[in-house]
């Protein structure tokens, strides 16, 4: 824009703000010079506008992408649908009806603890082993880096051809870990592993685990990496044992970012849904359903669509409890971590 | 004429090709100058099927100018969802092929139109189960695309032989055939017992021939049919993998590959059995599943697709669509397509013809089709839902959840609720 040249003090928002203090119509008329502060404010208008303009595709999108399904569902979690009603924007009032299923649907209450239970056992096994990898990494020893960037690699697969090879590594007639642990002699018979019910999602469990290790590992790793030196050093000055040092040192400092990475795993475990599919299809006898996979049955197998959306919704609700934490831990972390540093 | 080279049945082809004909000019009749593009969309994916396509697409181009067929393919997992979404939006193909439990959620859409509007429609000389797959209200809405398929018993020759085991017939000769073809290196059966449709299909022989009922699922007949499935679990005679086993391909790679002497299966194996070098007779025999007492007819359910014609396109592509699928529904045309499926042509007379051209392995899978359950019959819409209830009490019991009765039992309220809703 050829105007900002003329006045670079305006460039810049701040001075823009504290420039026009009176900012409404009123000080135009009052002003000694009103053309030179007539364009000033529509220069402002200008600015604004621009803004907004530059801003408005933006919104579209969020709101054509994110709020419009996410109304959508919640419309629908509200209705009685089936596919006779699927070409009509909206199908008959179902009140509470929808929840009231899922609420004493037993496949669907399971689903949920089911979903509990892997979400946290995911949590706690990534995050030990990922954090304990990080501090091995922090260590000097030959070929840290190629094995640094080879934990990265279940990252790099999708979820779909992880759960074929934990398929094959688990399945019951010539699975390699049945295999392994009979050759070894651990076991006598092979253990179903995906075929019984108490066992599956515990195998599904170890697979994501398996997958969450990189991304817990390498943000840890990065945290640690910002634990100044002289920190470490003075508390090896002052005496502090090894575990000492990690647990009074080095993880109050890197707590902000540890807090995030959990909660950012939260949000990655409660929506696995390609895993399951691939290893169980949710089975033996709906042993392994999660929220997401029940309701994706719900909709698309039983075609119950305000059945699977009032489910659904239950992640939504955890989302909108999840994002103002992260947001405020995010913001938090920011701070303390630049407090540390100074 | 591409579709009618068959060598023999000249009379057939020619039969068809008059009538090919005489459709063809009232079609030119009809509507000579428009263009008409029709849209396609179905599931097909063996070589066979997208040529017997092809092929007749083509040659229905030439027979009407002015037409273009244009298919498009969906995988089988996504055929259904995007129907649904796409009816939706008003915005369906013109045609559709879709799995025959799919036909009446496709037509409470009130997107399809009933065949019975179309001058030439007609159910004559079909089996009645395939033909009442489409029966909605008293309007037919639906022609079969390739015929039907079954299931029935596939059993390994040399090991049988080798064993001194003769086919079972009965319940009490699968248990003991399954248990004597036993070894460390093989099973004696491959069941399908994972969380999808294709368990329930392949139970419901047992249960249907049985005298079951869904309704009353937990009463003797469905008792005993599950009954029969864990004893075979239990006595080490069929893998407990089976859980995660898919009929097609996981129950034929292990029947391929040796690890398991029998199976329950259908005829669109053969390609693939052939391609391995297994041939009827030699490597693999065929009997009718197993029924529990020697009285009882053998009731498999009915498999294969039918076409279904959307309102999406105007009067004029609706009849031209019709034409299209009724087109297939000439005898030579019906026995070239069902050859490059390997399914069974749906009508009775055209299936005898084609017994005596495509070999005695078809001759069980033909004859029983007579008592095929087509399996949304009385059921509609909510057979997806039933079946569902089906698989889990199966995979239930099979795993040790739950007892057989405890998880019938809790089928049967479920599937209550669900005729009641």
């Amino acid at each position: 824009m050829a105007i900002h040249e003329r006045d670079p003090g305006m460039v810049e928002g701040g001075g823009q703000r504290r420039g026009s203090s009176p900012p409404d119509g009123r000080s135009g008329v009052r002003a000694s010079d009103p053309t030179r502060l007539a364009s000033w404010l529509s220069l402002e208008r200008k600015q604004r506008l621009a803004g907004w303009a530059f801003l408005t595709p933006a919104i579209l999108y969020v709101l054509f992408a994110f709020a419009l399904p996410i109304i959508y569902n919640i419309v629908l979690s509200f209705e009685q649908t089936s596919p006779a009603t699927i070409a009509d924007i909206t199908a008959p009032f179902a009140g509470l009806a929808n929840y009231r299923f899922i609420l004493h649907d037993p496949t669907s209450i399971a689903a949920i603890v089911h979903t509990f239970e892997f979400t946290g056992g995911s949590l706690v096994g990534q995050f030990i082993i990922g954090f304990s990898l990080a501090l091995l990494f922090s260590l000097r020893f030959p070929g840290r880096t190629f094995a640094r960037s080879l934990v990265i690699v279940p990252w790099l697969l999708p979820l779909i051809v992880t759960g074929v090879i934990f398929k094959f590594l688990f399945q019951l007639q010539g699975g390699a870990v049945d295999q392994l642990l009979v050759n070894i002699g651990l076991v006598h018979h092979p253990i179903d592993w995906l075929d019984n019910p108490h066992l599956a999602l515990w195998t599904i469990l170890i697979a994501n685990i398996w997958l969450g290790v990189p991304f817990f590992t390498l943000l840890l790793f990065s945290a640690l990496q910002d634990v100044p030196l002289d920190v470490k050093e003075a508390a090896l000055m002052d005496g502090a044992g090894a575990w000492q040092r990690l647990r009074l040192v080095i993880v109050p400092i890197i707590l902000p970012v540890i807090e995030v990475t959990v909660l950012l795993g939260f949000v990655f475990t409660v929506k696995v849904f390609d895993l399951v599919i691939g290893l169980t299809g949710g089975g033996p006898a709906n042993s392994t359903q999660l929220i997401t996979t029940w309701s994706y049955n719900l909709s698309f197998q039983q075609f119950s669509f305000g059945e699977g959306a009032a489910l659904n919704n239950l992640l939504l609700l955890l989302a909108v409890i999840c994002a103002p934490i992260y947001l405020m831990l995010n913001r938090g972390s920011l701070g303390r971590s630049s407090g540390v540093e100074r | 004429m591409h579709l009618l080279q068959t060598r023999g049945h000249r009379w057939l082809g020619a039969l068809a090709a008059a009538s090919l004909v005489v459709v063809g000019m009232s079609q030119v009749a009809t509507s000579a100058a428009t263009k008409i593009t029709l849209t396609e969309e179905d599931y097909f994916n063996t070589p066979g099927q997208i040529q017997a396509l092809k092929q007749y697409t083509q040659q229905f181009e030439k027979t009407h100018p002015g037409v273009t067929v244009t298919r498009t393919y969906v995988p089988f997992a996504n055929l259904d969802t995007k129907l649904l979404t796409q009816a939706a939006g008003h915005d369906l193909p013109n045609l559709l092929a879709v799995d025959n439990p799919f036909v009446p959620t496709m037509i409470s859409t009130g997107q399809m139109v009933p065949l019975n509007n179309f001058k030439g429609f007609s159910t004559k000389g079909y089996y009645p189960a395939v033909i009442k797959e489409g029966l909605s209200n008293g309007k037919y809405y639906a022609y079969p695309v390739a015929g039907a398929n079954s299931i029935a018993l596939m059993y390994n020759i040399p090991m049988l032989k080798a064993a001194h085991v003769s086919p079972p017939k009965t319940w009490a000769q699968l248990i003991s055939a399954a248990k004597a073809l036993t070894t460390s290196t093989h099973y004696g059966i491959a069941l399908t017992c994972e969380a999808a449709e294709d368990t329930t299909w392949q139970w419901e022989p047992f249960f249907w021939t049985n005298g079951g009922n869904f309704a009353s699922i937990a009463s003797a007949p469905g008792v005993q049919a599950l009954s029969l499935w864990k004893t075979l679990v239990d006595d080490g005679s069929a893998s407990k993998a089976c859980l995660n086993w898919s009929q097609t391909p996981s129950a034929t790679g292990q029947f391929l590959a040796g690890k398991a002497a029998m199976m329950v299966n259908g005829p669109w194996n053969f390609p693939t059995l052939n391609l391995q070098h297994w041939y009827y007779g030699k490597q693999f025999g065929i009997v009718p599943v197993p029924v529990r007492l020697p009285k009882q007819h053998v009731i498999v359910p009915l498999g294969g697709e039918d076409w279904e014609i959307s309102n999406s396109g105007g009067s004029a592509a609706e009849r031209m669509a019709f034409q299209y699928i009724q087109g297939l529904q000439a005898p030579a045309a019906e026995l070239k397509l069902a050859k490059l499926f390997g399914y069974l042509p749906a009508k009775i007379a055209v299936a005898q013809t084609y017994l005596k051209q495509a070999g005695p392995e078809w001759s069980v899978y033909i004859h029983q089709t007579l008592y095929a359950h087509p399996r949304t019959l009385g059921l509609g819409v909510k057979y997806p839902k039933i079946s569902q209830a089906v698989w889990t009490a199966i995979q239930a019991a099979l795993s040790g959840t739950q007892s057989v009765k405890s998880a019938l039992s809790t089928a049967q309220s479920q599937i209550k609720s669900i005729l009641s809703s």
